[in-house]
């Protein structure tokens, strides 16, 4: 099930938050549990046990991890690599079992050895992100940073939790256990829930899927040239950025209206000044993952060189996102730039007179890494590199402009103007912490802006229907 | 700290719960209803079936679903002075698709691929003794630029005779249709429909005539006769993409006239070689796309009687020129092929690059 969806909004929420309300509170992990599983099997009922099955892993592995953490280390930590191996060789399986053998049949071809096909193997929705919390889980108890989950439910759930289940934002163990025992429930966390909520369905209904007929006109284009290649993949990664954080929204949104806090995700990735910096504003949630399970322990545990392990973690990231070349290549090329970032210094020099030329040079190499990214195939995004560099002619804007609704320009038009004021307002926080800002209280008019925006984006999915948030492929 | 909402009036919570027990008050007798209207519940729910069909009848049925549409449309129509994504509002009512506007930055590429398939299809047709006579239809919005209300792009008008220099180049038989479609006719005798993707009855005819014209030697000894039956009233395709209230762009969504026609062929022209069991005149095979399938326009009804023979139509609707050909050469169970293929190929196919990439929110959409 989607969140943008009619179903969700007229049916599954109201229904659901009825049920999770009148419950007892000692009830409602298990109303959640009940509540996710039902939300996940909507999409795909068989893939609920594989769920279950990672879910029930895991806890038992918690279990065992925490009983032996300190009275046998070392069989706790061969516990350890061998819960880690489970979860890895399930996402390996099911996520690149099928361009592992495409690789191979392409290397095996030319030697003149048979090839082999395997049935095309179906992602289930969500397993990249589940699959790291119950890493973050058991890693967390072996490390001795959280304690391992009472019952089986009250680990299903937070593995479960359907607001964050198919996309994030990733969850540390730690900070949900403390929430699934105690947490808040009050009008003032509802309706600021609610708020989010509604500015999430906005970003995504309203902007991002007004975006999608002209990014996906421009991606369709085999051959683009050097106009229609930077306007289009600047199109498709502002309509990524409003789908992925019009989701996170409504992820946190629906969290607090459960009584959860979740981890922020986005911070006005646009305002980048490199690389580094992007990644400390867009998915923070998989920064911060990355960090704490690949990077530093590759650093600590292993004695890996910084700039070796900071190699490494990106271009897992780069995996993690998909399994094709093109994401190889995205992770590569953004692991080679953090790095020339670091030997530079690029980061830590933050203030410079030539901050202006840096913002505009780091947006323009994201948007060209955005060819790896929106298209998730090589040879498609090397076509797009191409006509980036003027190698395919100037390219022609005209007939796009003429075969684009005017209503599709004028969503590109809010999509930029919203940037700028959201980007104004970052800085201007930063800057000086403590300064009211925009949104940063939902009443008055600035409700009454809310929902005017939540009115047209309901209006425009009834007229329109859903269409799935862009994350779920990874 | 990030500069996120902090806090929310009571208000909004309060309004937002109204709001979800409203849509609870919607939402579950449409749930039930569904449920008992069930018999395989639990299979179709395995397969995951079930909750698609419910999920796609329970958006059909909101009922908010046809005032949002209308408030867009309206909205659309009103500001913009636009449809739906895929038509473009001409002058005088005239409504065009887009795909006759949008073409591709590398057109020289995407053509050289179009003409190495279409010698491909050649290529199998002559192996198989039969000879291809392609026959491109002018676009509607190059034989009618003047409702357009904008300059059409330079290489949309060129398109046709571009097609036809190459083809002439090659020596690959053909019919120049433009020629004869950029001939002043009376309104009344227009070629294309105002709010339709299609010809005219008036324009399949020309199109029959012009073939015949340029062919003379496909004549047969046949005789067809066409009568014009009666009138009825028509509603164009592109007007479904006009999705205003009543009352609000209606020009744009107005049907049409069109004449209903019905050809007859006289059996006492049959030659007696074709009675006694000799083959005599195999026909000649039309294969194409809606311009030949749909009978309203009566391609195949015309050009029997230009040709004077029979004409079995191969025509696959909505999947481009392709397909039709692709169908009719998998076709191998008749006895008999005739010598000649007549192949109706809409030019607006060639302004979509034959590798169009698919994006990824359309990957998505289908997985859903």
């Amino acid at each position: 099930m989607i969140f943008a969806s009619n179903v969700f909004l007229f049916l599954y929420l109201p229904l659901f938050l009825a049920v999770y309300y009148l419950a007892r509170p000692q009830w409602r992990s298990l109303v959640i549990l009940a509540g996710s599983y039902l939300f996940y099997a909507w999409w795909r009922p068989d893939f609920l046990l594989l769920f279950v099955a990672v879910s029930y892993w895991n806890y038992a592995f918690g279990r065992w991890l925490h009983q032996y953490r300190q009275s046998a280390p070392r069989l706790a930590f061969r516990l350890l690599t061998v819960a880690v191996i489970g979860n890895l060789a399930v996402l390996g399986y099911f996520k690149y079992a099928n361009f592992g053998v495409e690789v191979l049949n392409d290397l095996l071809q030319p030697l003149g050895i048979d090839t082999f096909t395997l049935e095309h193997i179906i992602l289930p929705l969500g397993l990249s992100f589940y699959i790291f919390q119950a890493i973050s889980y058991v890693v967390d108890v072996y490390r001795g940073h959280a304690q391992p989950a009472r019952h089986f439910v009250d680990f299903a759930a937070y593995i479960a939790l359907f607001p964050q289940l198919i996309a994030g934002p990733i969850l540390h163990y730690r900070t949900i256990d403390r929430q699934l025992r105690q947490r808040e429930h009050s009008w003032e966390l509802f309706s600021l829930g609610a708020s989010r909520f509604m500015l999430g369905f906005i970003k995504k209904v309203l902007i991002a899927d007004s975006l999608a007929p002209l990014a996906n006109r421009f991606l369709s284009n085999p051959d683009p040239g050097f106009a229609d290649a930077w306007l289009g993949t600047a199109v498709a990664f502002i309509q990524l950025y409003f789908d992925f954080s019009g989701y996170s929204d409504m992820a946190i949104g629906l969290g607090m209206m459960m009584g959860f806090r979740f981890a922020e995700n986005f911070n006005q990735p646009f305002l980048a000044m490199s690389f580094t910096e992007f990644w400390r504003r867009w998915h923070l949630t998989l920064a911060d993952f990355l960090q704490n399970y690949v990077y530093r322990p590759l650093v600590k545990a292993c004695g890996v060189n910084a700039g070796r392990a900071l190699f490494v973690t990106m271009l897992l990231s780069g995996i993690w996102h998909g399994a094709s070349f093109a994401f190889f290549f995205f992770g590569l090329v953004t692991a080679l730039m953090m790095l020339l970032e670091r030997r530079f210094r690029w980061v830590t020099t933050p203030r410079t007179p030539y901050n202006g030329w840096r913002h505009l040079l780091n947006l323009l190499l994201m948007i060209m890494m955005m060819g790896f990214f929106t298209t998730g195939d090589l040879a498609h995004s090397l076509q797009i590199h191409q006509g980036m560099l003027g190698l395919s002619g100037p390219g022609y804007l005209e007939p796009y402009l003429l075969a684009s609704s005017r209503l599709t320009l004028a969503f590109v038009l809010v999509a930029v103007v919203w940037l700028v004021i959201a980007g104004r307002t970052n800085l201007r926080f930063y800057a000086r912490e403590g300064a009211p800002y925009l949104m940063q209280e939902v009443r008055g008019w600035q409700a009454g802006l809310l929902w005017l925006g939540f009115a047209l984006a309901v209006s425009r999915l009834a007229a329109n229907s859903f269409s799935p948030f862009l994350y779920f492929q990874f | 700290m990030f500069p996120v909402m902090t806090r929310a009036s009571r208000w909004n919570g309060y309004l937002f719960c109204l709001l979800l027990v409203a849509m609870m008050i919607y939402g579950v007798p449409q749930l039930l209803r569904y449920a008992v209207s069930q018999d395989q519940a639990l299979t179709l729910y395995l397969d995951g079936e079930l909750a698609r069909d419910f999920e796609g009848e329970f958006d059909q049925q909101l009922p908010l679903r046809d005032l949002a549409i209308r408030f867009w449309g309206n909205l659309r129509y009103l500001v913009f002075r636009e449809g739906e994504n895929g038509v473009v509002l001409g002058q005088q009512h005239w409504l065009y698709t887009t795909e006759e506007l949008v073409y591709p930055s590398r057109l020289d590429t995407v053509l050289t691929g179009h003409l190495s398939r279409i010698g491909e299809f050649r290529e199998a047709l002559a192996r198989r003794q039969q000879q291809l006579i392609l026959v491109p239809v002018p676009m509607k919005v190059a034989t009618y630029p003047q409702y357009l209300g904008r300059t059409l792009p330079a290489p949309v008008a060129r398109l046709y005779p571009r097609l036809i220099e190459t083809l002439n180049q090659r020596q690959w038989p053909h019919v120049d249709l433009a020629t004869a479609f950029h001939q002043p006719v009376g309104d009344d005798e227009r070629l294309f429909l105002a709010r339709d993707t299609h010809w005219s009855p008036r324009g399949a005819r020309l199109a029959a005539d012009t073939i015949a014209r340029t062919w003379p030697e496909l004549q047969g000894d046949r005789s067809f006769r066409t009568e014009r039956l009666d009138e009825s009233r028509y509603q164009g395709d592109l007007t479904g993409f006009i999705l205003t209230s009543d009352g609000l762009a209606e020009g744009y969504k107005a049907s049409e006239v069109v004449p209903r026609f019905e050809t007859h062929g006289d059996l006492t022209t049959v030659t007696s070689a074709a009675l006694f069991g000799d083959q005599g005149d195999r026909g000649i095979d039309l294969v194409g796309t809606s311009y030949s399938k749909i009978e309203r326009w009566h391609f195949a009804g015309f050009l029997q009687q230009a040709l004077a023979r029979e004409v079995s139509t191969f025509a696959v609707e909505a999947r481009g020129p392709y397909a039709a050909m692709e169908r009719y050469l998998a076709d191998t169970h008749r006895d008999a092929q005739p010598d000649t293929v007549i192949w109706e190929f809409p030019v607006r196919a060639l302004l979509q690059p034959l590798d169009q990439r698919k994006s990824w929110q359309q990957s998505l959409d289908e997985q859903f």
